[in-house]
């Protein structure tokens, strides 16, 4: 029986500029060298048992962010997150390994916080605007193209502090680029470095709780 | 400390191209007294960390603590404009310091079309391109590698090159190194170390037909002739790789099992340079090879050598590689080589599951052109590995050859398609239950390129109207559809001839063709034939006199100062017993006097393996 294991790791420096295909091979290498029992997929290209929550758009940092590991022999906790950490390329860090049951993270992840420090001084009240608004219709790529959708359902919530927090609806089933939000706050699309993801949500009732 | 912010960064196609951080990326405290060295890779990123040597020389390099070894890669063209926009100049990986800032540019000569990129790098890190522009507070520029074998082309931009095993000298050069010595009394310090040539101490004079009428030292402290650096036997290996982050094309761990190659193929400018085949032990190689996949994390292992079976211990490393790979879930690849029965069972042992298609690389299609350039391979040879292969279930075998070769005739072109028709009517002497799928053969015909060091250097290279009047030829003759033909840009062929073969008076040609925008020249969606043809022109050079031009035997070749170990003598002798079509033994078989006296001179002699699996010399071992 195969331990299920997620892992809460923090995310930047160099690897920030690596794409997410990139950085599951960098990942999957630093469990190798780890030396963690992993377990493998059947079929003709056996590989690690690795999903991660949600990619990580090219030049954001992470702070709290997640991915579950199959082992095929127990291991303890404190020992996962030692190795892990050990091999692990800098701005990779790993924080947490706990067991799980049920659904993967990818498949339970409904909602991102992020920080965005713009660049430029925002109006006093552009978060407030937003908030406020019935609708946000913006140019959206998809799949068949470029098509204008309403991104105000997946803005769930929009502070103005220090830094500029986002909340917004990211997982499998809805989604919205930060960057896309952080655009419509700022007047232009920032650079992707000045905003951090800081925590992944999934439902529980009406309420958001981190992963 | 990086040279560019994160928003110019992330307007990149493959920012992680510049930003480091890879696994076992060494870094170092930067203090006065420490000798900064750059090595270069003028080409990509992606295709420079697939370099074995980069690997090797940056461990050689950093095992010293006086030493810091940093990596510079050729910028793509966002970089290029990026830097150029910017004003910044190139910076290397590991520390984002200029260029400018470092002791030695150590820069890696693969292949002869990225002369360009190397003159690119320079002007992108704000170094005056010429050596003799150049002061006491520039970079010192180096170069290595096999062109480094022919170094003339590249005389005006190079302060000194570096030919041979780089574990052999390099610590020599460093440790006479000072900073407060001027460049010119350092180069004069480094003339007779072997494998060390400074091209601003020498001079060349040409007769009015062209060709050198002499060459020699203009300085006491240079050598008449430069000796190649020697290992007499392999030690180095690094404990660990550095490991990208972003992909690189061959994104795994090599081991390099052995240097050198026992054959003498006539065309294969390796086979000569590198001589004499020197092996690691298996106890050295499986250290290596637990170290460096432990280090790494890499799924796959590559076995690097000339020809790997012909290692005199090849059993017994694949059996204890086995087992290193076994418990860690790596595969192993091994280079194409000879298809004989110990290839065969070798992959048999490190593939079970996967099928691809294999490489055979017959290189000529008639037996005549096959012995003329001492490949030593029959017909039935060839078809005996490619029955064998498709028993065990291989269904697409590709073959290499080579076109434009001495002596070759058009029935000689045609041969590939008699030969390629005879492999697909040895697919049907499978059973119809054997035969899963119908198979493919996949011909690749390279243009051939005359090399220095080798038997051929004398002979005339086909001319690019000859190489593609051949090409259409053996195109339209093409009637099998199990059969695809591909062949390599005849152009390309001619320019890299050129560089190959050339002497110091083309340095102004290559500087004429980078200046009129020559960069990525190996690529072939940048290459612009006729951007070279106008920089031969502009610096009043005639690519024929390089190309199609046959070298009589008492003519100076550019390369001639060099003493590689191989006596011209015994290349002389394999030129024109090629004419004759007559063959060679190889080191294993008897030894063919090639100038290098491996006995002699205490270098591992080439006894081979008990039960050499070499196929004997048909013709009863000339010499």
């Amino acid at each position: 029986m195969n331990q299920n294991i997620r892992l809460r790791f923090a995310k930047g420096g160099a690897l920030r500029f690596i794409g997410h295909l990139d950085f599951q091979r960098v990942f999957m290498q630093t469990v190798t060298r780890a030396g963690l029992p992993a377990a493998y997929s059947q079929g003709f290209n056996p590989h690690i048992l690795l999903s991660f929550a949600l990619p990580l758009p090219l030049g954001m940092a992470s702070i709290n962010d997640y991915a579950d590991i199959a082992l095929a022999a127990p291991m303890a906790q404190e020992e996962i997150i030692q190795r892990l950490n050990a091999a692990a390329p800098a701005g990779l860090a790993i924080h947490e390994a706990s067991p799980y049951e049920g659904k993967g993270a990818a498949a339970i992840t409904t909602a991102a916080k992020y920080e965005f420090t713009p660049t430029t001084t925002l109006p006093p009240d552009a978060c407030e605007k937003i908030m406020a608004m019935e609708a946000l219709v913006v140019p959206k790529k998809t799949k068949s193209g470029v098509k204008d959708t309403d991104i105000r359902p997946d803005i769930f919530q929009l502070t103005h502090g220090e830094t500029i927090t986002m909340l917004l609806a990211a997982g499998s089933a809805r989604f919205i680029n930060p960057l896309t939000v952080a655009g419509q706050l700022a007047g232009q699309p920032p650079c992707p470095s000045t905003i951090c993801r800081v925590q992944l949500y999934k439902s529980s009732g009406k309420e958001l709780v981190a992963l | 400390m990086r040279a560019l912010s994160d928003s110019e960064l992330l307007t990149l196609t493959k920012p992680g191209r510049y930003t480091g951080g890879d696994v076992n990326a060494v870094s170092k405290e930067i203090t006065p007294g420490l000798t900064r060295f750059a090595f270069c890779f003028p080409d990509v990123y992606e295709i420079g960390m697939s370099h074995l040597g980069l690997q090797m020389l940056y461990f050689f390099l950093n095992r010293r603590d006086d030493v810091f070894c940093e990596r510079v890669f050729m910028p793509w063209f966002d970089m290029v404009d990026k830097l150029q926009d910017s004003d910044k100049p190139l910076f290397a990986i590991e520390s984002g310091n200029p260029l400018g800032e470092f002791d030695f540019l150590g820069f890696t000569l693969q292949y002869e079309m990225s002369y360009t990129n190397i003159l690119a790098m320079l002007e992108l890190g704000k170094i005056p391109l010429l050596a003799s522009q150049r002061g006491d507070s520039h970079p010192i520029i180096c170069a290595g590698g096999p062109c480094a074998t022919n170094p003339e082309p590249l005389a005006d931009f190079v302060d000194f090159f570096y030919i041979g095993d780089g574990e052999a000298s390099l610590d020599e050069i460093l440790n006479k190194y000072d900073k407060a010595m001027g460049r010119r009394t350092f180069l004069e310090s480094i003339a007779r170390v072997d494998g060390v040539y400074v091209p601003s101490l020498y001079e060349a004079t040409y007769g009015d037909d062209g060709r050198i009428s002499s060459f020699a030292p203009t300085s006491p402290a240079a050598p008449a002739m430069v000796k190649r650096a020697m290992l007499p036997k392999l030690g180095f290996f690094p404990d660990k790789f550095l490991t990208p982050l972003t992909e690189a094309v061959q994104d795994r761990a090599v081991l390099e099992i052995a240097r050198g190659c026992v054959h003498g193929c006539r065309f294969c400018q390796a086979g000569f340079i590198y001589r004499p085949m020197r092996e690691r032990t298996v106890p050295d190689l499986l250290a290596h090879a637990a170290n460096i996949l432990d280090a790494t994390g890499h799924d796959e292992i590559s076995l690097l050598s000339l020809s790997a079976c012909d290692h005199g211990h090849f059993d017994e490393l694949l059996d204890g590689l086995l087992d290193i790979v076994k418990s860690r879930r790596v595969n192993i690849s091994l280079p194409s080589t000879r298809l004989d029965a110990k290839y065969l069972s070798a992959l048999a042992k490190t593939q079970n599951l996967r099928k691809s298609s294999l490489t055979v690389a017959p290189e000529a299609g008639s037996q005549r052109m096959r012995d003329i350039i001492n490949k030593n391979l029959t017909e039935q040879q060839i078809l005996e590995g490619c029955y064998n292969a498709f028993l065990a279930g291989y269904d697409k075998i590709k073959l290499y050859f080579m076109s434009g070769l001495p002596g070759e005739t058009i029935e000689d072109s045609l041969s590939v398609l008699e030969l390629c028709d005879k492999v697909v009517e040895t697919y049907y002497r499978l059973s119809y239950e054997e035969r899963k799928r119908p198979v493919s053969v996949s011909v690749s015909t390279s243009c051939f390129v005359p090399k220095a060091f080798t038997p051929f250097q004398w002979a005339a290279q086909a001319a690019p109207e000859e190489f593609i009047a051949t090409q259409q030829e053996v195109k339209g003759k093409l009637r099998n559809k199990r059969i695809t033909y591909r062949y390599h840009d005849a152009k390309t062929a001619q320019i890299e001839g050129v560089l190959a073969r050339g002497d110091r008076r083309l340095g102004k040609a290559i500087l004429a063709a980078y200046q009129a925008g020559a960069i990525y020249d190996g690529w072939s969606e940048h290459f612009d034939h006729a951007r070279w043809l106008a920089a031969f022109e502009q610096a009043a050079i005639d690519p024929g006199f390089y190309t199609t031009r046959q070298r009589e035997a008492d003519e100076i070749l550019p390369w001639d100062f060099i003493d590689m170990g191989i006596s011209k003598a015994f290349l002389l002798s394999e030129w024109q017993k090629s004419a004759t079509s007559q063959l060679t033994t190889n080191c294993y078989q008897g030894c063919a006097n090639c100038g290098l006296a491996c006995n002699k001179a205490g270098l591992s002699p080439c006894t081979g393996p008990k039960n050499c699996s070499s196929p004997v010399d048909r013709k009863g071992g000339a010499k």
